[in-house]
């Protein structure tokens, strides 16, 4: 199979994601979109790993896995925080930061 | 070797860190224990004092007829980031000597007079300690990373001392301070990044800050120019010269008294010491070039600022100009490139910063006792708080320049510089003496002298008979200050011999290092 | 030769030092004790040496300079014009005359004000800054340099501010005080400049040569100085002598100094501190005969604020006042003098002035006192049946002012205006004739003004008890009222003694002058003393040359200028001698004299209120709009554009995704684009 068909894959995932982050209004979706960006480009990472005979590439997933659970972590920490003060989470009624 | 500069450097900021660590509520022990870190600190400085005056001797002796050589002693130094030549490099000679010591007395006295002070104390006491770091930091460093990083230092402390515990208008004064002090400094440190890039490319060798090196070549002259103004940018906001003092008036009248006797003192001799150190050594050309401007705007701030000194009705701001304009005289000094001009000037810092440490302490006690610092809300005071009274006049008359004070020595001994060097600006220099008996005395007797005022608080205050004359405390935080008024009057040979080696070194590297 | 310099300048500062420190709480037999020591202490050790010098032959061992530390060093490493200033004690026969004057007269006047300060409440810190002012006037004419003589030229002034402004919670006193020392300054300026130029060209500050190198007297002459600069250097000392010592155009002040105590008058404002600007012209004198030009302005600013000043003296009705224009007309004689090169003349008749005008004034505080504080002539008359002793002291220091043989002033100023004739008689030419004549002139308003104070006071019958129309609370005794001549009292003996010494060294005084005149050539004691410091090789390089004048022209001068004087005194007697009457007078001349031409609004006018109209504006203007005003502009400017550039922080996190999104989108096409 050619490494095109794995980076379609990909593509699509990541517009999926990228597509999600935009339109939904649930911090918690927008969560899960953004794993599946991370994802997507893990998947062509580990495509292009195979292909080119290099472990770089796994590597970095395991970097961005990393990173994308303590992402996770922080960010759901926030979340929570504001849904106890605000008791609502969603993202278009927050603009606390509006210069 | 023991490492006894950063001992003295870094000194106040652990005792800034101690006094952190004291529960709320335990106001008493953080003010004794600043205190006692400041007095710690002026005891190393002293010890520094007299194994330098011992060491210096046999430098003296080699200096004559020699080639350029360097009288810093004490040298410590330590690779910090080795690609881009920042060392951790610290050196003392006469001229950083005197100032250090300056800056550590300054300390003592100003803490000493700020136990008055009651919110905050923690913080207030901790920022004293670290403006103390910073500026000593500033006069010790030998390599020029290093000293713009202790540059900033200082203004972080003098930010929040000024913006936290100041005036009315406080915040205003301080955004205005360190709007203009950074705008100075930036430039500065482009200047400093571009110097050492040139220097690399004229000299070869490695890339390097350490201002030991740079000393060993110079620049292009068309080169030197862009990096003189770069420097004397950062330099010129602190000394102030004219036109860039108007932070200075705000800042001063804004802050607490023994926050602007801090910033008046010891901190606005940091700008005068950079065009000594820095510029003059390592842009010789361009110091030529620019002494002219240089003259024209300190003569005019000189006359300026007296004039404006002569005008005021606030009495803090009346002392801000009369330190501008004392300021210029210094400046003169240094530009006129002969021994007894930068002696003087290097005295006159120092005299400068005991004198109106001691009259902006004054104010800032008269302030405390009046609830106003309107000179016409004042009036005969002498009658009921003779011995402060007493105590500002020696004060302003040291000001004025009054013959066998100290302030005179300084003052004549770089005219008499300047005037060797140019005599038109030694005379306009000179001439300043009349504003600023004019507008001293008018500062002493208006507050002290004439008929008892009636109205307003002050005539509230003396009709309740309420107004205490100098207590104790106040006065035994004076005395270091008038001691040395009455002693460098008296005698100020201690303090030429000290300096001379490093002052004929610094010229001898103007001379030798000049492009032609 | 025993020299006690050290002891004279040291004893007084002790005294200053003790009464600052704990004077306030001393009783007043302690500080009596402890300022008439030490003044009593210095004038014995001052004597012991001036007495121990006149022992001593030859002249040239009449010298000693004292080097005793080293003030500041600065370039000695360098060998390129080092400055090197030591503090030393000079003694020769120019100083040991003034620390006598100094001492002795301060003496006396510190015993005076013993009575006449008794009621002060600040009497420890009168005592302590007269003792002040003694050690200041010892350090000025001892100084063996330029800078030390600096130091004591602005400590006496100090001294003296301080003094004027003894009563300081009186706006008029206060106003005197900053009025005099900020006119001082100026005059201190001149000596700076001066002192520069002196170290540029002579590479040195130190009068004589010591153990620092060739004194500048001992090399006015060499050293390829020019002219002009001596000149410069010449004019801008006599810019100091003239706010020192009180000469056109710089004099203002000392009118107003007359706001101090009496006794403070009489020692700094007449007899002592004044006289500073004649010493320093004497002490100069190798540099002022090199340049002829300078010698000339000195003759000229000399006489022509004698005549000046005597011109005020004549209408003003504070006895204070009229003595204070007098000093000032008789310090410009003596300048006068100077200006001839006749140093010692000059310096004679300070010696003698000091002892009649000091008595004038304590005089005139014995009034005053017994007057409780009235300064105002019409409100006085009749005393001298009152005040026996002040009017017999008086006299004879008025007498002795007005130059009537053969009181001291005779001799003194007859020595001038004989050396002024002289001058011009040996090829001087015209302008040494007009300054005569205006010596001339002034000596005969001298005095009409003397004598017109003299019958004022004490001719015709007391008016003070007629209005309180003229109440003049000047001084604060504020004793109890005067119902009737007989409340008035003489001024116990501790004012009266140092009177009565005074007027006997008013009256014979002048034995210590030349007797030239009456035929005795060899009798001169004073300028035989003085000779040396003018004429020897030790002390100038350049000898100072007086004009002698033949006996005959001599007699010319003396003769003429007695007649005029008795014509004054006549003058007055003929208006006066019943009493003084107070007219007013619409003579626009008069009034102009009057008001003493109205320098001091002009001064106010021209120079004051324009300066402080500048500062005002600018303070405003450049300060305020521009400088201020510009940084807030640019702050403005800054802010505003960042008020814009804000509105793009929308705060919703979506749109910043979206912008994430389109920057990758464009930075993909970029690379896609370019290939």
């Amino acid at each position: 199979m050619p490494v095109s068909g794995y980076l379609i894959v990909s593509a699509i995932i990541f517009t999926v994601g990228v597509v999600g982050v935009l339109v939904r209004r649930n911090p918690l979706v927008i969560f899960m979109s953004i794993e599946l960006m991370l994802n997507a480009v893990n998947l062509s990472f580990i495509a292009f790993s195979h292909f080119l005979n290099s472990v770089d590439g796994q590597m970095f997933v395991f970097l961005v896995l990393t990173v994308a659970a303590a992402e996770v972590v922080v960010g759901l920490a926030i979340i929570v925080s504001i849904f106890r003060t605000r008791r609502d989470i969603d993202v278009d009624d927050m603009n606390a930061l509006r210069g | 070797m023991f490492p006894l500069l950063s001992l003295i450097t870094f000194l106040p900021l652990l005792g800034g860190i101690v006094v952190l660590f004291f529960p709320r509520g335990r106001e008493n022990a953080m003010r004794w224990t600043a205190l006692g870190f400041a007095w710690a600190d002026l005891m190393l400085v002293l010890g520094l004092m007299l194994a330098y005056s011992q060491a210096n001797l046999t430098v003296s002796s080699t200096i004559i007829g020699s080639a350029p050589s360097s009288t810093f002693l004490f040298n410590e130094q330590f690779t910090w980031i080795s690609g881009i030549g920042i060392n951790y490099s610290l050196g003392v000679d006469g001229i950083s000597l005197l100032l250090v010591a300056l800056t550590s007395l300054l300390t003592v006295v100003c803490i000493g007079a700020s136990f008055r002070i009651e919110q905050k104390v923690k913080n207030y006491m901790a920022f004293m300690l670290l403006l103390e770091c910073g500026i000593l930091g500033v006069f010790l460093s030998t390599n020029l990373f290093l000293f713009y990083i202790f540059w900033e230092v200082m203004l972080i402390p003098a930010y929040f001392l000024v913006g936290s515990w100041g005036g009315e208008r406080r915040i205003y004064a301080a955004i205005k301070f360190v709007l203009y002090t950074s705008v100075g400094s930036l430039l500065m440190l482009a200047g400093i990044i571009a110097l050492g890039y040139y220097h690399q490319q004229a000299v070869g060798g490695s890339y390097t800050l350490d201002l030991a090196t740079l000393l060993n070549g110079t620049v292009s002259p068309g080169v030197q120019t862009w990096l003189f103004l770069a420097f004397a940018a950062a330099f010129a906001v602190k000394v102030p010269l004219v036109p860039f003092h108007s932070w200075l008036p705000d800042a001063y009248s804004e802050a607490p008294a023994p926050v602007t006797a801090m910033l008046a003192g010891a901190m606005s001799k940091t700008g005068a010491y950079g065009f000594l150190r820095f510029c003059l050594p390592l842009f010789p050309n361009a110091v030529h070039y620019f002494a002219p401007l240089i003259n024209i705007l300190a003569v005019t701030g000189i006359l300026y600022c007296a004039l404006m000194a002569l005008v005021q009705i606030d009495i803090k701001r009346l002392l801000a100009y009369s330190s501008i304009s004392h300021l210029g005289i210094i400046m003169l000094g240094i530009f006129a490139f002969n021994v007894q001009g930068i002696e003087g000037a290097v005295l006159q810092m120092v005299n400068h910063g005991i004198t109106i440490t001691a009259l902006f302490l004054i104010a800032g006690f008269i302030e405390a006792r009046a609830g106003t610092r309107k000179l016409s809300d004042f009036g005969g005071l002498a009658l009921r708080i003779p011995v402060l009274a007493t105590v500002m006049m020696i004060a302003a008359l040291s000001s004025l320049g009054l013959p066998g004070l100290n302030s005179f020595a300084g003052e004549f001994l770089a005219l008499i510089g300047v005037f060797r060097a140019h005599a038109i600006y030694g005379v306009l220099g000179t001439a300043v003496i009349v504003p600023a008996a004019w507008y001293m005395i008018r500062f002493v007797l208006g507050i002290m002298e004439g008929p008892l005022q009636k109205e307003g608080p002050v005539g509230a205050l003396l009709r309740k008979g309420t107004l205490s004359d100098i207590n104790i405390g106040e006065f035994m935080t004076l005395l270091p200050l008038l001691a040395l008024i009455f002693y460098i009057g008296f005698q100020a040979n201690l303090f030429t011999t000290l300096m001379e080696p490093s002052v004929v070194n610094t010229l001898q590297n103007i001379g030798s290092a000049l492009v032609h | 030769m025993t020299n006690l310099t050290l002891y004279v300048l040291l004893l007084p500062l002790l005294g200053f030092i003790i009464l600052g420190l704990v004077g306030r709480a001393m009783r007043r037999s302690a500080i009596l004790t402890v300022a008439l020591g030490a003044c009593g202490l210095a004038f014995l050790f001052a004597a012991i040496s001036f007495f121990s010098m006149l022992a001593t032959s030859p002249v040239t061992a009449r010298f000693s300079d004292q080097l005793l530390y080293t003030w500041v060093s600065s370039g000695t490493t360098t060998g390129v014009s080092p400055l090197v200033i030591s503090f030393g004690l000079l003694f020769d026969p120019l100083s040991a005359i003034m620390l006598m004057v100094v001492t002795g007269v301060g003496f006396l006047i510190h015993i005076y004000s013993a009575g006449y300060m008794e009621d002060d409440p600040g009497f420890w810190r009168f005592f302590c800054y007269l003792n002040f002012f003694i050690f200041a006037m010892v350090l000025l004419v001892s100084a063996d340099n330029f800078l030390f003589l600096l130091v004591g030229w602005g400590l006496v002034g100090l001294a003296s501010f301080l003094l004027i402004g003894f009563w300081f919670t009186r706006r008029a006193a206060v106003d005197a005080a900053r009025k005099a020392l900020v006119i001082n300054i100026i005059g201190d300026f001149g000596l700076m400049i001066a002192i520069f130029i002196i170290f540029k060209h002579f590479g040195t500050l130190s009068f004589y040569s010591n153990n620092n190198g060739i004194g500048v007297f001992n090399q006015a002459t060499s050293g390829g100085v020019t002219t002009l600069t001596i000149t410069v250097i010449c004019l801008l000392l006599f810019l100091a002598c003239t706010a020192k010592s009180a000469q056109l155009p710089l004099y203002m002040w000392l009118p107003d100094a007359m706001e101090g105590p009496t006794p403070v008058s009489a020692l700094i404002h007449a007899a002592t501190m004044v006289t500073a600007g004649v010493y320093l012209v004497a002490r100069a004198n190798p540099l002022f005969t090199v340049s002829p030009t300078a010698l000339k302005v000195v003759a000229i600013i000399g006489a022509i604020t004698a005549l000046y000043a005597a011109t005020i003296a004549l209408f003003q009705l504070d006895i204070k006042r009229v003595l204070a224009y007098s000093t000032i007309s008789q310090l410009g004689y003596m300048f006068l003098g100077e200006g001839v090169q006749n140093y010692s003349a000059g310096i004679f008749h300070l010696v003698t002035h000091a002892f009649f005008k000091a008595l004038l004034f304590l005089a005139a505080g014995a009034v005053i006192h017994a007057l409780h504080g009235e300064q105002d002539m019409r409100k006085m008359g009749g005393l001298r049946y009152r005040l026996k002793i002040t009017f017999w002291t008086f006299l004879i220091a008025a007498l002795a002012i007005s130059s009537i043989p053969p009181l001291a002033g005779f001799w003194s100023k007859d020595d001038i205006l004989g050396s002024v004739l002289a001058q011009a008689n040996s090829g001087g030419g015209a302008l040494y004739y007009i300054l005569w004549i205006l010596g001339i002139l002034t000596a005969g308003l001298t005095a009409f003004y003397m004598f017109r104070l003299v019958f004022g006071i004490f001719a015709g019958s007391y008016r003070g008890l007629s209005s309180t129309e003229y109440a003049h609370e000047e001084e604060p005794d504020h004793g109890p009222r005067i119902r009737n001549v007989y409340d008035i009292h003489e001024a116990p003996s501790v004012m009266t003694v140092p009177m009565i010494i005074l007027a006997i060294l008013s009256a014979i005084g002048g034995v210590i002058g030349s007797f030239a005149i009456i035929g005795i050539p060899r009798w001169q004691p004073i300028f035989a003393f003085l000779d040396p410091v003018f004429t020897n090789p030790q002390w100038t390089s350049v000898p100072a040359r007086v004009a002698t004048a033949s006996l005959g022209l001599q007699w010319v001068s003396t003769g003429i200028s007695i007649v005029v004087a008795v014509l004054g005194i006549l003058g007055a007697w003929s208006l006066y001698r019943r009493g003084f009457q107070y007219k007013e007078n619409r003579n626009p001349v008069y009034q102009l004299v009057f008001h003493k031409y109205y320098v001091d609004e002009l001064l106010i006018l021209l120079v004051i209120q324009p300066l402080q109209w500048i500062g005002r504006t600018a303070s405003n203007l450049l300060e305020g709009d521009l400088l201020d005003g510009g940084s807030r502009g640019v702050a403005w400017v800054l802010g505003g554009t960042s008020a814009l550039l804000r509105r793009l922080q929308t705060g919703y996190m979506r749109n910043y995704a979206l912008a994430i999104l389109l920057g990758v989108v464009l930075i993909i096409l970029y690379y896609a684009v370019r290939g």
